[in-house]
């Protein structure tokens, strides 16, 4: 065959099973997004879930889901913005720097099962926390920080190196160079980073299962004292999320309706998902635009 | 006009998009000779050396015709590979491939299916030696390209050009990239070649194209303002634009 | 088990790399720039998406499908292949299309000026360029596939038998301990016997660490 010939061939077998497998994989997302879509609904978003009855909702564990998102970027964005500041603008290049960025990317690639039961060792039974939401945020954030790091680090290293001299020669310090001139303009990609690990945080549940447990006990939304068990904002009481619930429905439960349950549950987590997607490529876009003019 | 060419531009017109950047150029490049395209930046000397060998395929509109050997090149139904095995194409910058020399120079004969290792190995050796390369890396052939100098990439780049045997070898600013030594080891190298091959070359060093090139076309603002001997060009030049760009006034 | 955990990674690795090498090579090489403002966003949701979403998406489709098509439950092995290679596979193609854009353009150029094809051009030159980046788009998804527990733990089955075959019920090193931590007492043999299965995930993810280390190194050379 003459090379041109191949060349066709090759082109269009490409091609061909490019969108063979773009469309595989977009219809099963549309697919799954069909099965639940039907099913959310005002009642399914607002009621408890029930153990063994049909016609459970998911408000507790969506709350859970939100909470706890909330609860670990509260302590990781401090800590990773502390990382990434001191990494990129204070470390020497030496070996101990290397080796603290070598530890964050072995950090970052634990298998997130093995994050849950260190979890589960060191805050659950060490710490004596229990199941609790606080021992989910705090293995989370273990799961979370050396990406957001990470995005930190890239967002600084963004900031021309330019602005930093021209901060230094007009007598300012490292620091004030640091807290006035570079990281607000910074700003917009660490923004952009917190979301995007903000949709990780919310999909993820094997981290979960051990630290912040697979039980949604009663509580109250009007009791908003943070200290009472019963109190929703209370970060020591053990918490489901939505997706330990669809893992769970799936693999343990024995509520009849486990099909729709889980359907209703996957769908609300993708679209959920792809709203914290949207928002950060709005806010980038936004605040690249605003920086430009 | 020279009277005999090898490649003849009859109204070549070059559109990006709806943006008509090259307007009738009507040229004849001569065989066996070095013929230069010297104007300002901007002025589509470099977007006609690569309709040449329809370089500009998938970024512009080329209308006209290209006459390589009294056949029009610039149709669909002429096979484009085939052509710019013909038609061989040097660019600015140093572009070796991540691979061994040899493998580098070979390349293009690869491409065409060429798997007999004695024939390679000889063609090698020829075209390394054309490019003056020979000398200095006959001893590492298996090592990387990326691991030679700038001028010797260079040079590397040329062999690998001229191991398919072109008849014509374009070459877009072949020496802006480099130092002034690398510059003229590559200047002496050129004058070699123009017995065997055709050579069309944009520059916008002036001394480059007094001391190399036979003939010289002048381009400014995408026309063709002058085309004669390089001698007659610089020091008698017909018009007033090319006479004012040599002197300086602008470009 | 170990078995099971290393057969469903290799077997979803080499499902995956070369379609997320086709896929790529698609949209950088091909498919005109426009295309790439619509994939980009589509593979990054992707990316994102829960893996207990894509244990379900198995359940719900994959088991089935198998079911049909072999008899028997369609939990196994087969099931968990499918569900990591759709979970790894927008990783993957995401890292590989960095790694072929990082291929100069001039590279390129260069080789369409020596009379290539465009295929030529991809096969010979971009592709091998771009071997580190491939490589380590490849240990990382096979990575990720190695500690995914609850997605595979959805599907295989979990029974502590050596399979016979691919359709049979197994467990891997991460669906027994999603199962067995909760199940067992602290301090019984069993319990830490578990514990040892969680250390041994632990090296694993280093060795791992340690492949993708290698394999972008051998590129900056």
């Amino acid at each position: 065959m003459s090379p041109e010939r191949i060349d066709k061939v090759a082109s269009t077998i490409i091609l061909g099973v490019a969108g063979l497998i773009g469309l595989v994989v977009l219809s099963l997302l549309i697919y799954i997004l069909a099965l639940g879509i039907p099913h959310i609904s005002w009642h399914f978003l607002t009621s408890e879930a029930e153990s063994f009855a049909a016609g459970g909702g998911i408000r507790d564990q969506l709350f859970n889901s939100l909470y706890l998102v909330v609860l670990t970027l509260i302590v990781s964005v401090p800590l990773a913005l502390w990382a990434a500041i001191y990494l990129n603008e204070y470390a020497p290049d030496n070996q101990a720097t290397r080796l603290l960025r070598l530890a964050i990317e072995v950090l970052s690639s634990l298998p997130s099962v093995v994050v849950g039961l260190f979890g589960y060792l060191v805050f659950v039974l060490k710490f004596g926390m229990d199941f609790s939401l606080l021992a989910g945020a705090l293995a989370l954030t273990i799961l979370n920080l050396p990406i957001l790091t990470r995005s930190c680090e890239d967002a600084l290293r963004q900031v021309p190196y330019l602005q930093r001299q021209a901060g230094l020669g007009l007598g300012m310090s490292k620091w004030r160079v640091t807290t006035k001139i570079v990281l607000p303009a910074a700003l917009p990609g660490i923004i952009t980073g917190a979301i995007l690990s903000a949709g990780r945080i919310f999909g993820e549940a094997a981290t979960l299962i051990y630290t912040a447990g697979q039980s949604a006990p009663l509580i109250s939304y009007t009791d908003w004292n943070p200290f009472s068990p019963t109190s929703f904002l209370n970060p020591m009481r053990p918490a489901e999320t939505l997706a330990v619930h669809i893992w769970k429905v799936n693999s343990e439960g024995l509520v009849p309706d486990a099909r729709a349950v889980s359907n209703g549950s996957a769908a609300v987590l993708i679209i959920t998902i792809l709203l914290f997607n949207l928002v950060a490529r709005y806010v980038g876009h936004r605040i690249k635009r605003h920086l430009a003019k | 006009m020279p009277t005999d060419s090898i490649l003849e531009l009859k109204d070549l017109q070059v559109f990006y998009g709806d943006k008509h950047v090259i307007h009738d150029v009507n040229l004849k490049f001569p065989p066996k000779q070095i013929t230069a395209l010297i104007g300002a930046s901007g002025s589509g000397k470099s977007t006609v050396l690569r309709s040449l060998n329809r370089m500009n395929d998938d970024l512009a509109t080329v209308t006209g015709a290209i006459n390589f050997h009294g056949v029009n090149i610039n149709q669909p139904q002429v096979n484009v590979y085939r052509v710019r095995q013909r038609i061989g194409m040097v660019f600015q910058q140093p572009t070796p491939f991540p691979m061994s020399i040899y493998e580098n120079v070979i390349y293009g004969l690869r491409l065409a299916g060429v798997k007999d290792r004695a024939v390679l190995d000889q063609r090698v050796e020829e075209s390394l030696r054309q490019a003056a390369l020979w000398d200095e890396v006959k001893d590492q052939l298996k090592a990387s390209a990326l691991a030679l100098s700038g001028g010797q990439q260079q040079r590397l780049c040329i062999a690998r050009t001229l191991a398919v045997r072109p008849e014509i070898i374009l070459m877009d600013e072949p020496t802006s990239a480099l130092d002034p030594v690398s510059t003229s080891q590559i200047e002496d190298t050129l004058v070699q070649l123009k017995e065997q091959f055709t050579i069309i070359m944009v520059t916008h060093n002036m001394q480059q194209a007094s001391r190399s090139a036979n003939w010289t076309a002048f381009m400014h603002q995408g026309h063709l303002i002058e085309f004669d001997q390089t001698a007659k060009i610089f020091m008698n030049p017909h018009e007033q634009q090319t006479a004012d760009y040599l002197s300086g006034k602008f470009g | 088990m170990i078995v099971t955990s290393f057969g469903v990674t290799l077997l979803a690795g080499a499902v995956s790399l070369p379609l997320a090498l086709v896929v790529a090579v698609a949209i950088t090489e091909i498919l005109p720039g426009k295309v790439k403002l619509v994939f980009q966003p589509l593979i990054e949701l992707l990316v994102g998406i829960p893996s207990v979403v894509y244990g379900y998406l198995g359940l719900t489709t994959i088991v089935p499908a198998l079911q049909r098509l072999f008899g028997g439950t369609g939990f196994g092995i087969l099931a968990a292949t499918g569900v990591l290679f759709l979970m790894i596979l927008p990783t993957m193609t995401s890292m590989t299309i960095d790694s072929l854009r990082a291929v100069p353009q001039k590279y390129r150029e260069a080789s369409a000026g020596l009379g290539a094809t465009r295929w030529q051009t991809i096969s010979r030159v971009v592709i091998p360029s771009a071997r580190s980046g491939i490589l380590t788009a490849t240990v990382f998804g096979m990575a990720r596939a190695f500690g995914e527990a609850l997605a595979v733990q959805m599907v295989i089955g979990n029974t502590t038998v050596m399979p016979t075959g691919l359709v049979e019920s197994a467990t891997t090193l991460t669906s027994v301990l999603t199962t067995g931590i909760g199940n067992t007492v602290m301090g019984t043999a069993e319990n830490n016997a578990l514990w040892s299965l969680a250390l041994i995930l632990l090296l694993m993810s280093l060795v791992f660490n340690l492949l993708i280390h290698l394999a972008s190194k051998k590129g900056a050379r």
